[in-house]
């Protein structure tokens, strides 16, 4: 062996060479004392880091077990589901939104500027952002209203007199 | 009898046995918790990063060809997920030197080797830190390097296997150790 093993002084301190590899360096670092010095360089590396392995401060492993358990848990539970009740009203909204969208660039159908003869589904597209009709059993009992003196006389009254 | 961790680990892939991937945490999260603590240097990102290793092992175990043995397959997730996370986080070298309370192995290492009533005889001190400045400059290895040390130092591997963890020829193998034991010789006999 005329070059330097210096990769193989490693496996050959481990024995992890093979045969004819191991007798190779073995003969090499008769003949050289450079890596006879590097080999024994190497081992007080190894013998340092062995001897010195620091012990990292130990966790308690059940609640490491119960915090994996839980994570896998988390890992494994659906992340969007059509099922999920919180997820059910922005579903439905969206579903709206992209359908109204869809209808109101066909063309042909788009509204009127005066805003009169809308598709009835445009209506409720529109009417779906009033504040009025958040109050759903409200607008169910408009006719009721209506039989109030005070609602037929509304146009009447003045935003002085309102106050 | 009990099964193998290659049988446990066919178990959770065929089955999502939960009891099978149990007791494979049992029996490893010990040397994983280790291993990873080895490499980052950290005891809370050991603890989280062991933590997502066992996950994927659970995701993937049906990947699992049982080719090789378990414990490299592990070993091999476990590694990557830590050089990984090494790659992102820059700071460990910092955070390696910082003498901060609590959890580093520089703090380990310093209790190590500070002398104690008995530790009168010279030698022994002055062997003692070395042994701690021989892990602290592990710390200033490449990801590669230190992980080939700390698998065959820790884990015994040897460098055959620790190819198969890295995912690299053994010829790569064993420039990483070499490299990297001469770069600790070098900073031992500097400093």
């Amino acid at each position: 062996m005329t070059r330097h093993p210096e990769t193989e002084l490693v496996p050959y301190l481990r024995g992890e060479l093979r045969a004819e590899e191991q007798e190779a360096v073995s003969r090499h670092l008769q003949e050289c004392a450079t890596c006879r010095l590097s080999l024994e360089e190497t081992r007080r590396v190894f013998e340092a880091l062995r001897a010195g392995r620091p012990s990292p401060p130990e966790p308690d492993w059940r609640r490491y077990r119960a915090e994996l358990r839980s994570k896998l848990a988390e890992r494994s539970a659906p992340r969007w589901s059509w099922t999920a009740p919180r997820l059910l009203p922005i579903a439905a909204t969206a579903a709206v939104a992209a359908l109204a969208l869809v209808l109101v660039l066909r063309p042909g159908t788009a509204p009127s500027p005066s805003g009169e003869d809308l598709p009835p589904f445009q209506e409720v597209v529109i009417g779906s952002h009033l504040d009025l009709l958040r109050d759903y059993s409200v607008v169910e009992n408009l006719d009721l209203l209506e039989d109030l003196d005070v609602v037929q006389d509304l146009d009447a009254l003045s935003p002085s007199s309102a106050g | 009898m009990e099964l193998s961790d290659e049988a446990l680990c066919q178990r959770v892939g065929a089955q999502r046995d939960e009891d099978a991937f149990e007791r494979l945490v049992e029996r490893h999260q010990s040397r994983a918790y280790r291993l990873a603590w080895s490499i980052l240097g950290d005891a809370d990102e050991a603890k989280d990063l062991s933590q997502e290793a066992f996950l994927r092992v659970f995701e993937r175990a049906s990947s699992f060809d049982g080719r090789s043995k378990f414990s490299t397959w592990f070993h091999r997730i476990l590694v990557n997920l830590c050089l990984d996370h090494r790659r992102r986080r820059q700071s460990w070298l910092r955070r390696w030197l910082s003498a901060e309370a609590g959890a580093s192995p520089d703090d380990v290492l310093e209790r190590q080797a500070a002398p104690s009533d008995d530790d009168d005889p010279p030698a022994r001190v002055e062997r003692k830190q070395l042994m701690a400045k021989a892990w602290q400059a592990l710390g200033r290895l490449s990801p590669q390097q230190r992980a080939a040390l700390v698998l065959q130092v820790e884990e015994g591997l040897s460098a055959k296997e620790i190819a198969g963890v890295l995912d690299c020829s053994e010829a790569t193998v064993r420039v990483h150790l070499h490299r990297g034991v001469s770069a600790l010789r070098k900073i031992l006999t500097e400093e």
